[in-house]
């Protein structure tokens, strides 16, 4: 019997079950043996599974794709997994990482058991109970309560590391405890959601399947051969119909590579190219006029900025892109019908991003290709995550006291944070987690709660980090794998991953629904953050009658089936969530095109180039040009996602190990030169937020002022992108997600061989 | 026959002190095992041995020595894998199986270590089981413990650890010499 070696029970074992049987039987054995840890069986009950039983499920991490997944298990164990066939986006294919899911759910690196550590940061760990566990964690938010006379010292870190819609129970768990200070916004997409809200009322995207019918496709700051890798089965076949790919990126990405015309932009003037390329739509009369004048407001203001502030000229000198092609990308795109532009997450991670974003979307205005099937300024959506958010809204055990400030929680995902009440939660931005931990008090946080993120990795200025997390009482966090964040912990709970729980997943960019079966037992002593409140609450309430309002419902299935509406099943056409267990479903679109009846959601009803809601939240009414970050170092430091990692999720498995073998800065050959810098060197990345030491590779595919790491921890290594990262704020986001995002590319700094 | 008259007894203390790992369960197997080999208990710092234990076998963070025959014998040293499987199906073969809410997976030591406790035991009533016994030990358990063993061989371990691990490979090694000496 060898793992290596692939031999079945008859060839390896000498003797036969039957054998076995019989002689046991005649000796009456069994009863007189203790079992020990096993359960011992009769005979007869003795069985041999034959055949897969396939179970539906969704990759919940925070992904274009949410791919949807058919898990093939036998005895209780994953035995591969595939994409879904039935979604004509997945199309029966995952990603790397999403077939590397059964090394993820088996690796022996899983953290197994709950556990605390004696002394923060010693290694010192100790295995406890769930009830131990609870109980410490129970007993501290009695005395925040007995000590503050409210729980707004209890904080909650939670993000996108599993988008699972019942893991809003987590904020539901908060609520249910009483009124606490949460983390809102999101470090993600923020200034761009802000920017489609001005124009349009909303961000709604066509549906990605639909960039088929496009004629002409630019991705601006995107990169789907990386991180859409479905997406671009539908950019070749429209490639194949003779649209031409456009990418404007100022890496030379894999999607670039793959196009006809690749345009290296200066970082952070994309805004800048924008306007160039309006500037010379409007001047050689491609604008669509039907489309100005029955569906926008404020186009000639916008033409008048145009006329006054902005050349082609200019938009070159500031863009880096040649007037020649400015121009020349612009009437292609005016005249190509349908055209549609992909508007990428790291364009709008600036200081100047949402202007960028509501530049492009100008175009795309100008050009009448919104409401348009193949056409669309494409950035994202959340039409089909209509769900009820059960686990989420919570109530506030009766006498809860909190904050009396005018926060209100916002959520791209969710508004809904139960009823107005004279108290409320105390609301800090997500992306100042380290800065407002150190400067928040009366009360100060005590305890944070993380969950569904790692913000060692994914947050900003890892120095700070290390300062504000020494400043708290206790640190729980709930996850799967070591990580820095869990060696700066009190407590580490085991959570389970997607194969050993129920939820529904969706996409913010595709138009999928599909559920989440649970396949497989919860590994080791893993729960799911529905169960770990279920168990909470039952703790608290053992305490202190009425101290915790979470229903106390350990089964996910339940609570998944509790996220189901009216709503959601005629948007699918389905009239029970059962039926998704044959396969995901697709939304009904009476349209490919999101604002195919040209009714906006702003408040004129139409596209605004002219918003009075952008001037409101202190932006320009028009997208006009604004200046980015001014340079503090001789290079700019890009962090942009790896293919091979969402965030620090799925890097740390030896299978990505095999392709990702280790961090990297790249450099432009010129720049290495100059610096004395040869490919493979190590160096000193630095800057005023700090350094990583790091190998260096050579390559022409970034410009000579740039230096990229993709950010990401990795295994063994301390190497972590967020030591030069600082919070600085991006210009939009608090309108729809109550805080600003952060200018994650507005970065710079230096490099040194070491 | 391979097994003495405390045998079962030596692989229920080593069972224990594997499997729970928490401070009060890993102290009583340790003295249990000590009082039956007729060893003095070393004085010892149990946090500190539980320290040990969870870096050595657990984690949170990756544990330096896992204590599942996966992680030697699979190529990429995941749990659930062929390896698992064969195991699983020997436990099916004697008619063991995990109850439904220990998901661990079934060639770790403890639930190993518990197999050929349960082995010796019935190959008192069967001699199929003697059969299976052997070869469990000498084609199963004979292939990867000693990869264990060595990985925490380079590692610092607390008193209480050592004698076990110590105990541990002194079993496997005199169990495998005695099968052999049977088939001679
Ligand atoms: S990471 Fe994205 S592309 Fe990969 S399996 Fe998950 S959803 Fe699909």
């Amino acid at each position: 019997m060898e793992g290596k070696r692939k031999k079945n029970i008859a060839e390896i074992c000498p003797v036969s079950r039957r054998n076995i049987l019989k002689g046991l039987a005649a000796a009456g054995a069994l009863a007189s043996i203790p079992a020990g840890l096993f359960k011992a069986e009769a005979w007869e009950r003795t069985k041999f599974q034959s055949g897969l039983k396939t179970f539906r499920n969704a990759c919940p991490r925070n992904c274009y794709d949410t791919c949807s997944i058919k898990t093939y298990v036998k005895d209780g164990a994953i035995e591969f997994v595939e994409g879904a066939k039935e979604s004509t986006f997945t199309d029966g294919a995952l990603c790397v990482k999403g077939f590397s899911y059964p090394r993820r759910v088996y690796s022996p690196d899983r953290i197994k058991y709950p556990m605390i550590q004696d002394k923060r940061g010693s290694g010192n760990w100790r295995r406890i109970s769930w009830d131990e566990a609870l109980n410490i964690i129970s007993d501290k938010i009695l005395e925040i309560q007995k000590k503050d006379g409210s729980l707004l010292g209890m904080a909650l870190d939670k993000y996108s590391g599993n988008f699972g819609i019942t893991h809003y129970g987590v904020e539901g768990m908060f609520s249910s405890l009483g009124y606490t200070t949460r983390f809102v916004g999101t470090p993600c997409w923020p200034a761009g959601i802000d920017a489609q809200n001005f124009d349009m009322g909303n961000m709604w995207c066509n549906d990605p399947e639909d960039m088929v019918k496009a004629k002409y496709i630019i991705v601006w700051g995107a990169n789907p051969a990386w991180n859409s890798v479905h997406s671009m089965k539908f950019i070749y076949k429209a490639q194949e119909n003779g649209a031409k790919l456009i990418v404007i990126d100022p890496v030379l990405t894999q999607t670039a590579a793959k196009a006809d015309t690749y345009i290296r932009v200066k970082t952070g003037q994309d805004g800048a190219l924008a306007l160039g390329m309006a500037k010379h739509i409007v001047e050689k009369g491609l604008v669509d006029k039907k489309f100005l004048a029955d569906n926008t407001k404020g186009y000639e203001e916008f033409k008048a900025y145009l006329d006054k502030n902005v050349t082609v000229k200019w938009a070159a000198k500031v863009s880096g892109v040649s007037e020649k092609v400015i121009r020349t990308v612009a009437e292609q795109y005016a005249k190509a019908d349908p055209a549609t532009i992909w508007i990428g997450y790291g364009m709008q991670r600036h200081t100047n991003g949402g202007a960028s974003v509501r530049a492009i979307d100008a175009l795309a205005a100008l050009t009448g290709n919104i409401g348009k099937e193949g056409g669309g300024a494409r950035y994202g959506h959340l039409a089909t995550w209509g769900f009820n958010y059960n686990a989420m809204v919570q109530k506030q055990p009766a006498g809860s006291k909190g904050y009396t400030g005018k926060d209100k929680i916002k959520s791209e995902f969710a508004n809904a944070e139960g009823e107005a009440t004279s108290y409320s939660d105390r609301t800090i931005n997500i992306n100042k987690i380290a800065e407002s931990i150190l400067t928040t008090n009366e009360p100060p946080i005590r305890l944070l709660w993380v969950a569904c993120k790692n913000p060692f990795a994914q947050d900003f200025d890892r120095n700070k980090m290390k300062k504000a997390f020494d400043k708290l009482e206790m640190v729980v966090t709930v996850d799967q794998f070591f990580n820095e964040t869990v060696q700066n912990s009190d407590i580490v709970l085991p959570c389970t991953t997607l194969f050993e729980e129920y939820t529904v997943n969706v996409s913010y960019w595709h138009y999928w629904l599909s559920i989440n079966e649970k396949a497989i037992p919860n590994q080791y002593e893993a729960k799911s953050d529905l169960e770990i409140a279920a168990l909470l609450s039952a703790k608290m309430n053992s305490k202190v009658q009425g101290s915790c309002t979470f229903p106390q419902i350990t089964d996910t299935k339940v609570w998944m089936e509790k996220e189901f509406n009216d709503g959601i099943y005629k948007f699918f056409g389905i009239s029970s969530w059962e039926e998704l267990k044959n396969g995901p479903k697709k939304a009904i679109l009476s349209s490919s095109a999101s604002w195919s009846d040209k009714k906006f959601a702003t408040p004129s009803g139409k596209y605004e180039f002219k918003s009075d809601l952008a001037k409101e939240y202190g932006h320009t009414a028009l997208p006009e040009y604004k200046e980015g970050r001014k340079p503090y170092n001789k290079f700019r430091i890009l962090t942009p996602h790896t293919q091979f990692a969402l965030h620090s999720q799925f890097n740390n498995l030896d299978y990505m190990q095999e392709f990702n073998k280790e961090p990297l800065v790249y450099i432009n050959p010129a720049s290495a030169k100059a610096k004395g810098i040869k490919d493979g060197d190590m160096v000193r990345v630095f800057n005023k937020t700090g350094e990583v030491k790091v190998k260096a590779r050579t390559t022409d595919n970034i410009a000579a002022d740039v230096l990229l790491m993709y950010e990401a921890w990795y295994k063994d290594s301390s190497f972590n992108v967020q030591e030069l990262v600082d919070d600085t704020s991006s210009d939009m986001g608090t309108f729809k997600t109550g805080a600003p995002g952060v200018a994650i590319h507005d970065q710079f700094g230096d490099i040194m061989k070491i | 026959m391979y097994n003495a008259e405390n045998t079962p007894k030596v692989l229920e203390y080593l069972r224990d002190f594997f499997y729970f790992g928490t401070q009060d369960r890993m102290q009583r197997a340790y003295e249990q095992l000590c009082s039956l080999n007729g060893d003095t208990t070393a004085e010892t710092d149990w946090a500190e041995e539980q320290y040990c234990f969870n870096r050595l076998f657990v984690g949170p963070a990756s544990p330096l020595a896992p204590i599942v025959a996966s992680f030697y014998l699979e190529e990429d040293g995941a749990y659930n894998g062929q390896t698992t499987k064969c195991v699983r199906d020997i436990y099916q073969l004697i008619g063991l199986e995990l109850p439904e809410d220990t998901s661990i997976p079934e060639d770790s030591l403890p639930m190993e270590l518990d197999a050929c406790r349960y082995l010796i035991l019935i190959s008192r009533v069967t001699d199929e089981a003697v059969s299976v016994y052997g070869y469990f030990v000498r084609n199963h358990l004979n292939e990867w413990i000693h990869l264990f063993l060595e990985k925490t061989d380079r590692q610092e371990k607390t008193p209480a650890v050592e004698y076990m691990l110590f105990i541990l490979k002194r079993w496997v090694k005199s169990a495998v010499n005695e099968l052999i000496a049977q088939e001679v």
